[in-house]
């Protein structure tokens, strides 16, 4: 009896030892990563409308959980890399975004003479977007269907590129950029 | 004339049956005090019983005398023409025997036949009423909180027999004492050291002697916790015995610190997120518990589920890449607009001690 007991007791937990291997999931429903600053050079006098200026920013998506950092440890399961809101806000020389007319958002990874994966790597559309008449400060663009970045963290560094079409101010302006992001990372 | 064996029976004879043999009735003939013979003469020799009359059933042999001993009214004195009836035999068990009288020297019987001697009649002038029997009723002394013994308790001593000596009584409780199980303590006191669950201190109930439930309070260096429990342990092997745990408990929110990044440790990038957590968690253990008095330790192994909750409350700084070029030079910040989820399958343990003071 006592065996049987003592058997039963180290079944039931075999199980509970061996069969849990530790095992880690990230959910992160709502990461706002703001690239604060991004400057546009002034449009030439005289220049005609639609008028397009861009501006260009590179993250270390190596501090982002990118799956091929050398931080990456054991996360290097992306389950979900989505961008779900994309965000602007008028910083320094503008008021408000009326003048713009249109925006188109891209990422790519650049090229990498380390990482051979990472070298002629295709550019992502991520955002073009028509321009509402009479924007104010701040212009939240909710992606739906969610845009899907995957690809673009299997690098260690990302480059973003706004481009900006309308009537620009002849002067210098900036910009702040917000990217939402919805993550699951597993082990 | 019929014959049937011995007996005939002529024509008008009624037909009886034989007299049933009854003991001879004791006959009290007062006998001469025997005495002594000469001392130059031979002893004469005893005579010889009287044979019986022809005719007569047969005597059966002489009935030792009864040893009689009857509660009841003293007998009418027997009349002197007729011999005294055969005292009835009447065995009446009584605690205390009457004492025992001499009843008077009976005359010598003129016939050398030896009489039965009966050895007591001693009438009793009223019967006495037989003694209560005696009856141990343990008693309690007072209505107190203690009076219902638990199942297994050791029952309360019988008072001593009216009469016993104080040294009998205490021997009678100290045997008791030796042979009974050790007192079963239903609370303890228990702190415990593990992962997830921190240090904590808390209380242990045991309803049974196989199972108990505990509840804890205490800290994982962060934040302060809260754990509920169940241990099963199915039998004992001398001191020691397999457990099966199952518990539920709750870290509240708190800052991250470095005790826990020791405990928890995350990717190297996902430190400056980890900014605030807290977490509940499901143990299954199994384990073995080592018990000696009222003291219990024990050793738990198993795994764990934690639903883990990540706070950022400030926002952390990517620095820009060198030397490539961009248009702008600010770092990048981020910061977690909802709290992530971190869900984790991993082994833990812990090992306390159990510290049983009470019962009911």
């Amino acid at each position: 009896m006592r065996l049987h007991r003592s058997l039963a007791v180290f079944v039931l937990a075999g199980p509970l030892v061996f069969g849990c291997a530790p095992s880690v999931t990230v959910d992160a429903p709502d990461i706002e990563v703001t690239q604060p600053n991004l400057s546009f050079p002034a449009a030439p006098v005289g220049a005609p409308p639609n008028t397009t200026v861009t501006g260009q920013f590179m993250l270390s998506s190596n501090k982002l959980g990118a799956a091929g950092g050398p931080d990456a440890g054991a996360f290097k399961k992306i389950e979900r890399l989505d961008l779900i809101r994309l965000a602007f806000a008028a910083d320094t020389g503008i008021e408000d975004f009326s003048f713009l007319t249109h925006l188109t958002v891209t990422a790519t990874n650049p090229d990498s003479l380390r990482i051979v994966a990472c070298r002629n790597r295709p550019v992502v559309q991520i955002l073009d977007y028509d321009v509402p008449p009479g924007t104010g400060a701040v212009l939240a663009i909710p992606m739906s269907p969610p845009v899907d970045l995957r690809s673009l963290w299997a690098c260690p560094s990302l480059s973003v590129t706004v481009q900006a079409t309308g009537d620009p101010p002849q002067f210098d302006w900036s910009l702040d950029v917000v990217f939402s992001l919805s993550v699951r990372i597993s082990q | 004339m019929l014959r049937i064996g011995s007996i005939a029976l002529a024509a008008g004879d009624t037909l009886a049956p034989p007299p049933f043999p009854s003991p001879p009735p004791v006959v009290y003939t007062p006998t001469p005090a025997p005495q002594p013979p000469p001392v130059d003469s031979p002893p004469a020799p005893a005579p010889a019983p009287t044979p019986p009359p022809a005719g007569s059933p047969p005597t059966p042999a002489p009935a030792p005398p009864p040893v009689v001993y009857t509660p009841t009214p003293a007998p009418a004195p027997p009349s002197a023409g007729s011999p005294p009836a055969p005292p009835p035999v009447v065995y009446t068990p009584t605690p205390t025997p009457p004492p025992v009288e001499s009843p008077p020297a009976p005359a010598p019987a003129p016939a050398p036949q030896p009489a039965p001697q009966p050895a007591v009649y001693s009438p009793t002038p009223a019967p006495q009423p037989a003694p209560p029997p005696v009856m141990y009723t343990p008693t309690v002394s007072a209505p107190t909180d203690r009076s219902a013994p638990l199942p297994g308790a050791l029952p309360s001593a019988p008072p001593a027999a009216p009469g016993a000596s104080p040294d009998t009584a205490v021997a009678q409780t100290a045997s008791l004492a030796a042979a009974a199980p050790p007192a079963r303590r239903l609370f303890g006191l228990t702190t415990d050291l593990g992962l997830p669950d921190g240090i904590n201190l808390g209380l242990v109930v045991r309803p049974t002697s196989w199972i108990r439930a505990h509840g804890v309070v205490g800290t994982n260096t962060a934040s302060v916790g809260f754990r509920g429990g169940l241990t099963a342990i199915p039998y004992w092997f001398w001191h020691f015995g397999p457990s099966i745990t199952l518990e539920a408990g709750y870290c509240k929110l708190g800052d991250f610190n470095d005790a826990l990044r020791t405990f928890f440790q995350v990717p190297s990038w996902m430190n400056g997120y980890v900014q605030q957590a807290g977490y509940t968690y499901y143990n299954a253990h199994f384990g073995l518990e080592f018990g000696r008095g009222n003291l219990t330790g024990y050793l738990h192994f198993g795994g764990s589920y934690m639903d883990v909750k990540v706070r950022t409350p400030h926002a952390v700084t990517i620095p820009p890449v060198t030397g490539a070029p961009q248009s702008s030079s600010d770092p990048a910040q981020v910061i977690l607009r909802q709290d992530a989820t971190v869900t984790v399958y991993t082994l833990s343990g812990k090992a306390g001690i159990i510290v049983y003071f009470g019962g009911l």
